[in-house]
Order: C-alpha cells, then sequence, then structure tokens
C-alpha cells in the first residue's frame, strides 16, 4: 500500500510539474511558482520515503546512528575536557618553568658578579696605586685587566636584562608618575661616572610643569639608564650630554612627552644607522673605541618605549653626537 | 679631616674579601668601620654602633638582608639611619621590594668601583 501511494505522489506531482513548463510562459512569477512546486515535490517524495524505511526498521538504524553518534559525542567531549585539564596543567608548569629559570637566571648573575666585583676592584685599587705605586708597563696590563672584567659584567647586565624583559613584556604597571623626578634620580646614580670622565650631564626642563605621565616607574627609569648610559659611554672626557624634557603639543596628535638624551659623542656612521635598534648590533667606531656593551641596550630601549605605547628616534653625526629623543603618550590607551 | 669623614659606617658582608676591599677603602676616606658578617648579628652591631650610614648586603646567611632591613626600620633607635643596599642581586623587583622596605639606595655592586661607592657614601651622608 504505502508503495502504491509513493507512485501515486510521483505521478501527480510529476504531471503538475511538467504542465506548468509546457505550458506557461516563464517570467518572473511563474519561475517562482514552478520553484515553490519542484520544492514541494520534493518534500512529497521524501517523506514517504524516509515513511518506508522507518517501517521498514529505519527507525531503530536511525536509533543507532543517533544512538552511535550521541556516544561519539560524549566521547570527543570527555577527550577534549581531558585536554583542557593538560594544557592547563602544561600552563601552570610553564609559569613555574619560567618562574624557576628567572630565579636561576638572578641567582647565576649574582655568583658570577661577585667574584666579578673582586676581580674589578681589586684591579682598580692597584692602578690607583691603593696598594702601592705602580709603573706605567704595570698600568697598561692592569687597565687591560679592568676592562676585561667590565666586559663580562656588561655581558651578565645585559642577560639579566634580556631575560627582564622576557619575563615582563606583558607586565606593565602602569602609575601617573613625575618623570623629571625619575629623571634626577637616573641622573644622580650616574654622579660618579661623569665625574670620571669629567662630563657635563645637565636636566633641561621646560619653563611650565610637565604633566604626569602613566608609566611603568621601573621600566621607564631603564629606558633612561640605558640612553644614559650610552651617552656616558661614547662621549669623550670632558663632553657633554643634555636630558630635555618637553611636552608636546603637536595639533592632531594624542598628548605626549618627548625625552630627548643629546650627547657631544662619537656619532653613529651612517651607514650603519638604519640598524641601531637590531639585537646585538654594535657600530664600527663603538667597538673599535670601547670593549664594553653587548648591542642589547638600545633593543632593549626601543622595546620599553613601544611596550608604553610610544616612539623612539634619534639624530647623529659621525664625530659630532647624537641625540634620542622617545616619545611616550600621557596615558596609555586601555586595552 | 673634616667631621663629615669621622662618621661610621657600618658594612653588612659576608664574603670576606669584598668586605675588607670596601672597608679599606672607606677608611682611607677616614670614616670608621664598623662590620657584620652575617643577618643575625647585623642589627646588634648597628645598635651597639650607631653609625651614620650601613651598607646592605641581601645574600647573608641566616636572616637575609630584606629582613635585616626591615628590623632596622621598626628598631626606633636606629631607623632613620640611611640604608644604602651593597649587593649583587639587582631584578627589578629587589630594587622594589628594598625600596618599599625604606632603602634610600640600591647599588649593584659590579656596576661600581670602590671610588664610586666612597662617593655616594658621601653623596648620600650630605643629603642627611
Amino acid at each position: 500500500m504505502r508503495a502504491a501511494t509513493i507512485i501515486w505522489y510521483y505521478v501527480i506531482l510529476a504531471m503538475v510539474v511538467v504542465t506548468s513548463l509546457i505550458f506557461v510562459d516563464f517570467s518572473d512569477l511563474q519561475r517562482t511558482v514552478q520553484l515553490i512546486l519542484i520544492l514541494a515535490l520534493v518534500l512529497l517524495i521524501a517523506n514517504p520515503i524516509l515513511m518506508v524505511w522507518i517501517s521498514g526498521g529505519g527507525e531503530n538504524r536511525l536509533r543507532q546512528i543517533f544512538g552511535s553518534a550521541d556516544v561519539e559525542l560524549q566521547n570527543l567531549n570527555a577527550e577534549l575536557e581531558t585536554q583542557v585539564t593538560k594544557l592547563m596543567q602544561e600552563t601552570d608548569h610553564l609559569q613555574e618553568v619560567d618562574k624557576n629559570k628567572s630565579e636561576f637566571v638572578s641567582m647565576t648573575a649574582h655568583q658570577l658578579r661577585t667574584p666579578l666585583s673582586a676581580i674589578k676592584w681589586t684591579f682598580h685599587m692597584i692602578m690607583n696605586g691603593d696598594l702601592g705605586p705602580v709603573t706605567t708597563d704595570q698600568r697598561s696590563f692592569l687597565e687591560k685587566g679592568y676592562e676585561s672584567s667590565e666586559k663580562v659584567i656588561s655581558v651578565v647586565n645585559d642577560w639579566l636584562n634580556l631575560d627582564y624583559l622576557e619575563a615582563n613584556k606583558k607586565k606593565y604597571q602602569f602609575v601617573f608618575t613625575d618623570i623629571c623626578e625619575l629623571i634626577d634620580g637616573v641622573v644622580f646614580e650616574f654622579n660618579p661616572r661623569t665625574r670620571e670622565k669629567n662630563l657635563a650631564l645637565v636636566v633641561e626642563r621646560p619653563k611650565s610643569n610637565i604633566p604626569l605621565v602613566e608609566v611603568d616607574p621601573i621600566k621607564f627609569s631603564m629606558i633612561m639608564e640605558n640612553l644614559i648610559d650610552n651617552a656616558v659611554k661614547y662621549t669623550p672626557n670632558n663632553g657633554k650630554i643634555t636630558i630635555t624634557v618637553n611636552d608636546d603639543k603637536i595639533n592632531g596628535r594624542e598628548p605626549a612627552v618627548e625625552v630627548g638624551v643629546a650627547d657631544s659623542g662619537i656619532g653613529i656612521p651612517k651607514a650603519e644607522q638604519e640598524r641601531l635598534f637590531q639585537q646585538f648590533f654594535r657600530s664600527s667606531n663603538v667597538a673599535a673605541t670601547t670593549p664594553r656593551g653587548s648591542g642589547l641596550g638600545l633593543f632593549i630601549v626601543k622595546n620599553l618605549v613601544e611596550g608604553h605605547g610610544g616612539t623612539v628616534h634619534f639624530e647623529s653625526e659621525e664625530g659630532k653626537g647624537t641625540k634620542f629623543i622617545i616619545t611616550i603618550p600621557l596615558k596609555q590607551k586601555k586595552v | 679631616m673634616d667631621t663629615e669623614t669621622k662618621k661610621t659606617i657600618l658594612i653588612v658582608e659576608d664574603d670576606e674579601f669584598l668586605r675588607s676591599l670596601a672597608a679599606k677603602r672607606l677608611e682611607k676616606e677616614g670614616y670608621g668601620i664598623a662590620v657584620a658578617v652575617d643577618g643575625e648579628s647585623a642589627l646588634n652591631v648597628a645598635l651597639e654602633t650607631k653609625p651614620a650610614l650601613i651598607l646592605l648586603d641581601l645574600l647573608l646567611p641566616g636572616r637575609d638582608g630584606f629582613e635585616v632591613l626591615k628590623q632596622i626600620k621598626e628598631d626606633e633607635t636606629i631607623k632613620t639611619v640611611p640604608v644604602v643596599i651593597f649587593s649583587n642581586l639587582g631584578r627589578a623587583e629587589d630594587i622594589e621590594k628594598a625600596q618599599k622596605l625604606g632603602a634610600v639606595d640600591f647599588l649593584i655592586k659590579a656596576n661600581f668601583t670602590l671610588d664610586d661607592l666612597a662617593q655616594k657614601v658621601k653623596d648620600r651622608l650630605s643629603k642627611v
């Protein structure tokens, strides 16, 4: 009976469709009617076939199919939950490893710095004649020893800074800060070195007050330390380093502060300027004049300035000096 | 010798060689030197000698430098003595922690010469 019914469905609907195709003009309205009829035909065909299939045991098969799909879904879900738990455990583990790595780097640096301090201080004391007179020859050897200890210390420091940068690249603690006060603190730290080279280290402030700037104080200090350290290292004795702090009030730009560090140092060769912020890059005249430095300072500066949503650029003329200018927005964008 | 250089500096340092070098250099400046070799004795020596400034290492046997600093700042009789951390640790969190506990400065030994140290001590004492 069911088979006969299906055949009749077929016959009637086929007739309707064929008739409409033969006798009717193909206007848009008629095309729409034809489409509806074809759809109805498909439904009418599908319906009895499904009924026959179900009555012939298809229902059980459906149950089997959906039942097995359900089991499969449950299995997948369980597997997914296991994977999520595993990933969370792995994240915890990686964070722990990262923390241990930083601890390890810090302790190793400490263990290296302690004997290095002893070596450096001893060379310096003997060189100074604190332990008795030294000949010119002896002094030149002592100077080499002292410079070598300085170089290893510098590598250890850069290594620590890089580790800090890596561990804290997303951890900025922004606070509205009086950056002039921060800069004064950093400058104070450089007093012994500027005195040694008889360098004038001057901070020039504008007459109007600089507003508070939203910075991470520790990271902003690191930026200034690196820039001033370079200026001190690469400026010959009796030179001048000028730090300027200005409101950046250019129309159309977000309010920012501009800090400049200008020196009367050896400058950067033009051909090498575009590589200046690359990791481990040291310009040829710098490498020739001073053994210290591993080429990480400006790479660190650029990373930290960009972490503040700011920019860094420089102007330099070989033999005359370099000026680095950093621009940092007064307020950080809310993420 | 002016009155400033007659002041006593307490050096809290467990490394004997570094301690003797620093002491020798500061003595040359005319300061009186007191020493403590571990965290346990540091507070007692500070109370006995009433130094003008304390140079404090952080990694010390027993009580570490942070604990010593905390104790110094809790003691009414010596809490105003400026404490300069003089250590080869120097992570940002170490510096921040020391500042919060009341240290006036944080010097990383390897980054300074003893001349720098002497100058720092002089600068710091002139601020008191």
